[in-house]
Parts: C-alpha cells; sequence; structure tokens
C-alpha cells in the first residue's frame, strides 16, 4: 500500500514500554498545513505520541510500537527505513530550550551544515533567512557570533526552532514548547507557531488549554492510554461529547478524577 | 541477535561504527587473554593442591617446593599495619577539609591530596630506603631497618592522601539539609557532623578506605625496598623483622624465573592470590563508593 | 558548659591529627625537594649518566620516560576512546554495558607488577619483541587503559540527555553525534584522561622494569627493539645501594625530576576538570 506524499497517519498502533501498554487503538489522520493540539492529562502519553512519530525513543529499551505509523508516504517502522532522512523531515522542539554551548549562529546552521556540507557559502544566508522566520533577527543580529546561552529562555527557544527549520522539516512536533516560558515570550512562539502552519504540519502538545484555544484546528483528546475524543477545535471546545472531556476542560487541563 | 546495539541499517554500514567495534572488541581480547594467561598458568599449582599452596611457608624453587604462606602473611601484616598507620589522620583530615574548611581552601587542600595521591611508588621506596628505615633502625635500635613495620608505615604514608580523598568525597556528598537540620535543632558543628552527617557518609568512607587498601596490596616498588625480603612468618607476630609481601615477591624472582616451569607457575598462582584479593578489596570498595551516592 | 568544653577538645583533637596528616604529606615534599634540588643543574638534566648511574646526569633517563609515556598514551588513547564510544554511542542493552563496566574495572584493579609479568612473556617472549621500548610501551598502555577510558566515559555520562536528543531530532547519525555534539563538549574527559594515562605511565615501575628498561649504558632507541633507560628504574637502582654520597643525590635529583613530571601532569588534569566540567553542566 502506497501512501500520498504528505500524508501522516497512525493506523491501529500500540505503544507499550517493557510490554506495558501506554497507547492502544491509535488510528488518526493528521491535517496537513495545520496545528493538531494533543491534549491529555499527565502521564496520558502525549511525549510519547510525538516521540514515535521522529523514532526518538530508539535508544530506549522496551518501547515497542505495534500496528502502522505513516509519515510522508513511508511505514517508518518497517526495516530499513532511513531514520535520519525521516528525522530531516519531522521536526522536534523540546520542552526546555536547548542550546549548545556556541555562537547564536552556529547554533542555527548546526543541522544543515550536518547535512549539506558541500553548500558551505549560504551558511550566512541560511542563518538569517531561517532566524527571521523566527522572528529572531531583529533581536540577535548583532551578536551572531556571541554564545547562545547569554540569550534569554524564550530567545533560546526561538532560536531552537529555528534550528530545526534550517533542515527543511515537513512536519513539526512540538513538546509543551512555552511550558518553562514566561507569557510574553509564549505570545512569541504562538505567533511564530501561527505563521509557519501555512507550509507545515505541526502537532502541539500542550497543558495550556487557553493556547490550544487561541492556535489549535484540530484537537485530540487523549486519556486512559487512548484518543478519547477528536474533531475540530470550535467543536470540541464549545460542545465536548464526553463527561472526562468536559471535567478536563473545565479543571484548565488538570486530570479528571 | 544483535539486539543490544541501537538498531539501524545505516548506522552499521558507518565505517566509524566498525571502528568502536574494534577498539571495543580489543579491550576484551585484551582482558579475556589477561584473565586466562593468570589461570592457565597457575593451573599447576593449584593442582597440586589449594590449601597446601596457600599455607604452607615453604618456598624453595632449588626442590621445586613453593608455599605461599610467608607471602600471603606479609601482604596481611604490611596492609594492615598501612590501615592502622593512616587511617586517624586520613579521617581527621577528611572531616576538617569537609566540614570545618571554607570552599577555597577545601578545594586548595583537595587538589593537594589528589596530587599526592599520585606521587609514583619508587620515590616513596626511595624514601623508606634511604631514610624511614634508617629512622626505624635508629629509633628502635635494630640491626637492619628493612621490616616488616618498616614497609607498613611506608604504605600508610602512601596510601594517605588516596583515602583522605576518596573519604573527604563521600562525606562532603552528603546532602546539606542533614547539616542544616541539626544546626537548627542547636547542635554544635561538630555534633551536626557525628550525630547527622557520619551515620550517612560511613558506607562511602568504608568504601574509601577499601580502595586505598587495594592500592596498599598491589604496590611493589616501595614495598620492594623497604621490607627486608626474606620468606619467612616471624615468630610471636614480630613486625620487626624482615618479611616478604607478594608484589615484592614477584618483583624479586620474575627475571630468574621468567617463562617456563613450575617456579614460574608458582609466581602466577601468588600473583592469582594478588589479584583475587585487590579485587575484593577495590570490587567492595566502589560498590560502596556508588551506593553513597545514589 | 562541660559539654561545649569536650566538644571543643575533640575538635582540637581533630585537628590535630588532620594537621599532622597535612604535616607528613609536607615533609615527603619537603625531602624530595630538599635533597634533590642541590643535584638539578642544567647540566644534570642535559648530560648522559655515567659510572652507571651514579655519576653524570639524566637526560636519556627522562627521554626515556617520555618515550614510554608518550608511547603508551598515543596507543593507549584511540583504543580507549573508541571503546568508550562504542559503549555509550552504540549499546543500548543496560547489561551489556554493565558487562563492560565490569571488564574495564577489573583490568584496573589488576596490579601492576602483574601486568609486567604477564607483558614480558606475551609480547617480549611470544611475540619476540624482547626487552625494549615498544614492549613497555604496549603494557603501560593496556595499564593505563581504564584510567583513561573511566573519564572519557564519566565525561559523557555526565552530558545531559537532551543535547543528545536534539542532534537525534535534526536527523544526526550516532557517528555525526559522536562528533559533533557529544565529543565538543566531552573532550575536556578525554583530555583529563589523557593527562591522568601520562602520569600513571611516568610513574610506573613495576610493570617495565623487566620489559622495557635498560639500567645503564642505553642511550635512545634506535629500533624499536631497543630498551631504554628510565627515570623510574635508575631511582629503583640507586636506592638499592644507599652507602655512596653522590649516588644518592643522583637518585634524589632523579626522584624530584620524576615527581615534578607526575605533578604537573596531576595539576593540568585538575585545572582541565574543574574549568570545563563546569562549563559543560551549564
Ligand atoms: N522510558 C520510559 N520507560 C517506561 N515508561 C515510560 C517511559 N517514558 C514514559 N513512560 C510512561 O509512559 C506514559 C506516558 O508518558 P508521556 O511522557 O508520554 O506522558 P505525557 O502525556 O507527555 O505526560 P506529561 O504531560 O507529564 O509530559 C507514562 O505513564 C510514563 O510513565
Ligand atoms: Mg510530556
Amino acid at each position: 500500500m502506497k501512501k500520498s506524499e504528505e500524508n501522516l497517519e497512525f493506523i491501529n498502533v500500540e505503544i507499550t514500554y517493557n510490554g506495558k501498554p501506554v497507547l492502544r487503538d491509535l488510528s488518526y489522520n493528521f491535517c496537513k498545513s495545520a496545528v493538531t493540539c494533543i491534549l491529555g492529562p499527565s502521564g496520558s502519553g502525549k511525549t510519547t505520541l510525538l516521540r514515535s512519530l521522529s523514532r526518538l525513543n530508539d535508544r530506549i529499551r522496551g518501547f515497542k510500537v505495534r500496528g502502522e505509523v505513516w509519515v510522508a508516504g513511508e511505514e517508518i517502522y518497517f526495516n530499513g527505513v532511513d531514520v535520519y532522512h525521516l528525522r530531516r523531515k519531522v521536526g522536534m522542539i523540546f520542552q526546555s530550550p536547548c542550546i549548545f554551548p556556541a555562537s547564536v549562529y552556529e547554533n542555527v546552521i548546526f543541522g544543515f551544515k550536518y547535512h549539506h556540507p558541500e553548500r558551505k557559502k549560504e551558511y550566512p544566508k541560511i542563518a538569517e533567512r531561517y532566524l527571521k522566520e523566527a522572528y529572531l533577527w531583529d533581536e540577535v543580529k548583532d551578536r551572531l557570533h556571541k554564545p547562545a546561552q547569554n540569550l534569554s529562555q524564550g530567545q533560546q527557544q526561538r532560536l531552537s526552532i529555528a534550528r530545526t527549520l534550517a533542515v527543511e522539516p515537513e512536519v513539526l512536533l512540538m513538546d509543551e514548547p512555552t511550558a518553562s516560558l514566561d507569557p510574553v515570550s509564549s505570545d512569541a512562539i504562538e505567533k511564530l507557531i501561527f505563521s509557519l502552519k501555512e507550509k507545515r504540519t505541526i502537532l502541539l502538545a500542550t497543558h495550556n488549554i487557553a493556547q490550544a484555544r487561541r492556535i489549535a484546528d484540530d484537537i485530540i483528546f487523549l486519556y486512559d492510554g487512548s484518543i478519547w475524543e477528536k474533531g475540530k477545535a470550535s467543536d470540541f471546545f464549545e460542545r465536548p461529547v464526553k463527561e472526562e472531556t468536559r471535567i478536563f476542560l473545565e479543571g484548565g487541563g488538570s486530570s479528571p478524577t | 541477535m544483535f539486539s543490544f546495539l541501537v538498531p539501524d541499517r545505516r548506522c552499521h554500514a558507518d565505517p566509524m561504527f566498525w571502528i568502536t567495534v574494534f577498539f571495543a572488541g580489543l579491550v576484551l581480547l585484551v582482558a579475556i587473554i589477561f584473565f586466562s594467561y593468570l589461570i592457565f598458568e597457575s593451573m599447576p599449582i593449584w593442582e597440586q593442591g589449594v590449601w597446601a599452596f596457600l599455607t604452607s611457608v615453604e618456598w624453595e624453587p632449588a626442590e621445586d617446593i613453593y608455599g605461599a604462606g610467608a607471602m600471603i602473611y606479609g601482604s596481611f601484616i604490611v596492609t594492615t599495619l598501612a590501615l592502622l598507620f593512616a587511617l586517624p589522620f586520613a579521617l581527621c583530615g577528611a572531616v576538617t577539609a569537609s566540614e570545618f574548611l571554607s570552599p577555597r581552601t577545601r578545594l586548595v587542600f583537595k587538589g593537594a591530596m589528589e596530587i599526592m595521591a599520585g606521587a609514583p611508588g619508587v620515590v616513596y621506596g626511595l624514601l623508606g630506603a634511604a631514610l624511614l628505615s634508617l629512622w626505624i633502625k635508629d629509633f628502635f635500635g635494630l640491626i637492619d631497618g628493612a621490616t616488616l613495620f618498616t614497609a607498613g608505615i611506608l604504605l600508610g604514608i602512601m596510601i594517605l592522601p588516596t583515602i583522605m580523598t576518596l573519604a573527604e568525597d563521600a562525606i562532603h556528598s552528603v546532602p546539606g539539609e542533614y547539616r542544616d537540620t541539626a544546626l537548627s535543632l542547636g547542635l554544635t558543628p561538630l555534633q551536626a557532623f557525628l550525630k547527622a552527617v557520619a551515620p550517612r557518609a560511613l558506607p562511602g568512607v568504608i568504601g574509601a578506605v577499601l580502595l586505598g587498601l587495594g592500592r596498599a596490596l598491589g604496590e611493589t616498588i616501595a614495598v620492594m625496598l623497604v621490607i627486608g625480603g626474606l620468606d619467612i612468618v616471624p615468630s610471636g607476630f614480630d613486625l620487626f623483622s624482615p618479611g616478604q609481601n607478594i608484589p615484592s615477591k614477584l618483583g624479586r624472582e620474575a627475571a630468574e624465573a621468567i617463562g617456563s616451569g613450575l617456579h614460574w607457575n608458582a609466581l602466577l598462582a601468588l600473583g592469582a592470590v594478588l589479584f583475587f584479593g585487590t579485587m575484593l578489596l577495590t570490587g567492595a570498595g566502589s560498590w560502596l563508593l556508588r551506593r553513597n551516592k545514589v | 558548659m562541660n559539654r561545649k568544653m569536650r566538644d571543643n577538645i575533640l575538635r582540637g583533637i581533630i585537628y590535630l591529627t588532620a594537621f599532622a596528616g597535612m604535616f607528613m604529606m609536607v615533609a615527603v615534599l619537603w625531602e624530595v625537594i630538599q635533597r634533590g634540588w642541590p643535584a638539578l643543574s642544567l647540566e644534570f638534566l642535559l648530560q648522559p649518566s655515567s659510572n652507571f648511574g651514579a655519576e653524570g646526569g639524566l637526560l636519556y633517563q627522562t627521554l626515556g620516560t617520555i618515550i614510554l609515556m608518550a608511547g603508551a598514551v598515543l596507543i593507549g588513547f584511540p583504543v580507549a576512546l573508541g571503546s568508550a564510544l562504542f559503549q555509550t554511542e552504540y549499546v543500548r542493552s543496560e547489561q551489556v554495558k554493565t558487562f563492560f563496566r565490569a571488564i574495564i574495572f577489573s583490568l584496573n584493579a589488576v596490579p601492576t607488577i602483574l601486568f609486567g609479568l604477564a607483558g614480558y612473556l606475551f609480547f617480549g617472549v611470544y611475540l619476540a619483541t624482547g626487552v625494549s621500548w615498544l614492549t613497555g610501551a604496549l603494557i603501560l598502555a593496556i595499564m593505563i587503559l581504564p584510567t583513561i577510558q573511566a573519564s572519557i566515559q564519566s565525561a559523557i555520562e555526565c552530558l545531559p540527555e537532551k543535547y543528545r536528543e536534539v542532534g537525534m531530532a535534526l536527523g544526526l547519525t550516532p557517528w555525526a553525534l559522536a562528533r559533533r555534539v557529544v565529543l565538543p563538549q566531552c573532550w575536556y574527559g578525554a583530555v583529563t584522561g589523557a593527562l591522568l594515562g601520562l602520569a600513571r605511565a611516568a610513574g610506573e615501575t613495576a610493570a617495565i622494569m623487566f620489559t622495557a628498561a635498560a639500567f645503564s649504558g642505553a642511550t635512545w632507541p634506535r629500533s624499536f627493539a631497543d630498551p631504554v633507560p628510565t627515570l623510574q628504574t635508575h631511582i629503583l637502582v640507586l636506592a638499592q645501594d644507599s652507602a655512596d654520597a653522590v649516588s644518592q643525590t643522583n637518585a634524589w635529583g632523579a626522584a624530584l625530576v620524576l615527581l615534578m613530571i607526575v605533578f604537573i601532569l596531576i595539576l593540568t588534569s585538575l585545572v582541565v576538570r574543574s574549568r570545563f566540567s563546569m562549563e559543560a553542566q551549564r
């Protein structure tokens, strides 16, 4: 079975750690060029779901995926898939910004440099282009060659995003990207996400329901190890079908008990 | 079959992967060759009777009679002496550094200890042969200063910084809350240390001591120069008699026995005993140290 | 009041004992410096020895020690680095990691004299390299392997997992990860490991005394099969005959030179470790 080039889909997926299932009966076809928010109480498997899409858990022993995970026309847990190529197409942003101890410039082009060692002349242009795309250029253009660790947390997170954008992913996975930031920086990131979704499929795990309301097109609600409820953002927030979802939304994102 | 490796094809096609496999395999190979050599070459001796070899004190290469008793006794006595000598200084030093020195001074102190801990054995050997054995000879009115006692004291001085710095690590890694709680209850710093910190640091401190002992047990040159080199078990636990320990025996006789015959087998059997001893000490020691950390 | 006094007395005793311990360390240093210093001079350092090492300088001994320790690190370092990277970057099974750790650990526990015995037989007799500097360097390389590897590995294991994950998420292969993410941040572990390895190799006598060292007469090696004189064995020989005053001065001079070499190496490794491990952990 061949899938279309832009397809991002789970078909009957079960994910286990050491035989203990974390996610069951996972079937979902993600909308392209849209923001899909993944909601759910802590421990419901949001991070696991995101990481399974770029096979970041390969190093973890006891992690197993059954079923089919399709990314860009490929079943990615099929033996013989080039994971490194896959990870270029699927970028990941982590909860706390992770900056290498090097200059701002070196950080932006870090991934690009590795994948395109022959395009040395373009590095400065690439750096500028993606720093601009991450709305960071104006703030750092005078200190491109200063240590990136001196940037603020919010700037560091945008720098991580720029670094990921520079390898030109089609899908962007974001695991609570604003959880460790102040409100102003969060706002900046939300705006950025909004502008990014035109060309990329974005999956965003968040605990912040207000944030999901602001930027989500679609919602998946994970609960009790499976997709409990899903739908267009407007429907989801206005008319939640299930009892647990309502309690979760009313509790402001805390666990329904 | 290779499921213990990170799974993926392209990485296994990478030459750098195979280079690291090669080096890791080399390390494995060296270890296997070394340990099997030790076992196989000492076999003829063990076949003659393990207990007899360990307890007999007769070592007569000319008649092919080998007993390790004197060397084992010497190793035991010398290491025990080193421990008894070094312990009070090392522990008090560690307590002082960890609990009563300012962070700056502590760092300098620690650095000095770590540097001293790396001083070559042969320098201690020279000190022992040229100075310590003479002092001991004059002080106790002996005929010769090369005795078990001299070797023990010299080793004690030698492992002092090792034990001190490791024990200090163990004490210092006890979380500050224990100290603060005890202090807030009105205990003096010393009492706080004794009542709240010391019990928690104890396993790590014992680990430090065992590691130091492991080092003392295996030291060759320093001991060789001051122990006297006589394969006897002196009567009445006489410490001021010359003796012999295992490494010193190996160092003295390896050249003449080299390569073949029962004599060489006997030396390697001694070596196996020595390795077993150091392994036991350092194994237990670092297990305790690691347990202390988590 | 009574209690406080007891407290103070106990504290006094602890301080005094600690001080006595420190005093002993200083005394050790002082004896070596005070006795070795008169021997030190430019000629002493730059002249070959004569009269079986009892007179003359230390040129070839110092050279021999440096050749042996440099050779040991040149051989041992790549092996240790490769094997450390294999374990941290490619192995994911905890059991296999534990097994390798146990191997390294037991190699580290081997008394050095045993390396001397086994090494002489294996390299010197079976591989017929004889008593030579190459045999010595090989044996010392095996001896310092655990030191170097442990230093590299502990630095790598201190690297927060998040850096590795970012690299992975950007599509780096394990080797690219090692070269571009792990090593740039953990190089200090490799440097301290190499320095400590050098220091250990420089201070080691038992492992080389019948495999690599010539006691007198030898100069620098002209082939792989030549032995070298070393500071360590030089001191050992001179220490055994303590009657002659001149040879004693030479022995102390050699001890001081050796001690300085070792101390400088360890001190540098301490500085590197404390400076850069802090930087990497930020
Ligand atoms: N490496 C692992 N080994 C075993 N179990 C794991 C591992 N990682 C996660 N889990 C388990 O999988 C479940 C889902 O974890 P996950 O991190 O995906 O949740 P999450 O929804 O991201 O939570 P949070 O909102 O707190 O980030 C949890 O029960 C967790 O205990
Ligand atoms: Mg999570």
